[in-house]
């Protein structure tokens, strides 16, 4: 009995151990969603009238380069989707932005409101940069627990 | 809802530890993994393919830049027996408080 109780303790530690290196290694550098979220607003104005779609196409790209990059910063990749306590957050938030692209869409698009959607851009941009330094803190805050 | 049940392949050691880190997040680059246990490649190797072979972790290659680059990830079965084993190990250490206390 004195083995298990050493073992069990010893093996919840080790997990903790695990989970903690996680916390380690999920905070990325300071620039690094600054710079996706300016990939964001590129990538929303580019849907703005009169411009062409070389910007989001452009965008894209950079997006794709900067996961890349994020792979190799922290040498692991998060889906916030698969994370008990963040999932529905994660859901909301996604619903929110594209209702938001929506109604800058439309202001656009339809009603003739010029620059909605560089509008849009500017506040879905700042909104990624400030959701995602959450995001890091609270599983930080999780695997740390 | 997972059952307590206690998992001799995950509780090894180095492999519950891999399967911590793994259990955390989507996957985790193989080195990553070494560097963060200070282990080799081949020990980490060895314990990858244990847990491989249980079904409980995917292996994934991928080559950026020319580089091969090797990704683990815990699959839905290895983060059932991870969940499981945790849940059995509170278990018995629950029941060694109660008996000692």
């Amino acid at each position: 009995m004195e083995s298990n109780e050493y073992g069990a303790a010893q093996a919840l530690h080790d997990l903790d151990e695990g989970r903690a290196a996680a916390a380690r290694r999920v905070v990325t550098p300071w620039w690094y969603h600054p710079l996706l979220g300016a990939t964001i607003f590129v990538m929303v104005a580019g849907l703005s009238r009169g411009s062409t779609g070389l910007l989001v196409g452009l965008a894209l790209v950079a997006q794709g380069l900067l996961f890349v990059l994020y792979r190799r910063l922290t040498g692991m990749w998060v889906n916030t989707f698969h994370i008990p306590g963040l999932k529905r957050t994660t859901v909301l938030t996604i619903l929110f932005a594209y209702v938001l692209l929506a109604a800058g869409a439309l202001l656009e698009h339809r009603v003739g409101v010029p620059y909605s959607l560089v509008v849009v851009g500017a506040g879905l941009a700042v909104a990624y940069v400030v959701y995602w330094r959450w995001i890091e803190q609270r599983l930080v805050q999780l695997w740390r627990a | 809802m997972t059952e307590p049940r206690f998992d001799a392949v995950v509780h090894a050691p180095t492999r519950l530890q891999i399967c911590a880190l793994l259990g955390a997040v989507d996957s985790v680059e193989f080195g990553t993994v070494r560097d963060e246990l200070a282990i080799s490649d081949s020990v980490l190797s060895k314990h990858v393919r244990v847990l491989e072979e249980a079904g409980y972790v995917t292996v994934k290659k991928a080559t950026v830049a020319s580089r091969q680059r090797t990704w683990l990830s815990l699959n839905r079965a290895g983060r059932t027996a991870l969940e499981g084993h945790v849940l059995e190990l509170r278990r018995l250490l629950a029941a060694t408080g109660t008996m000692s206390g």
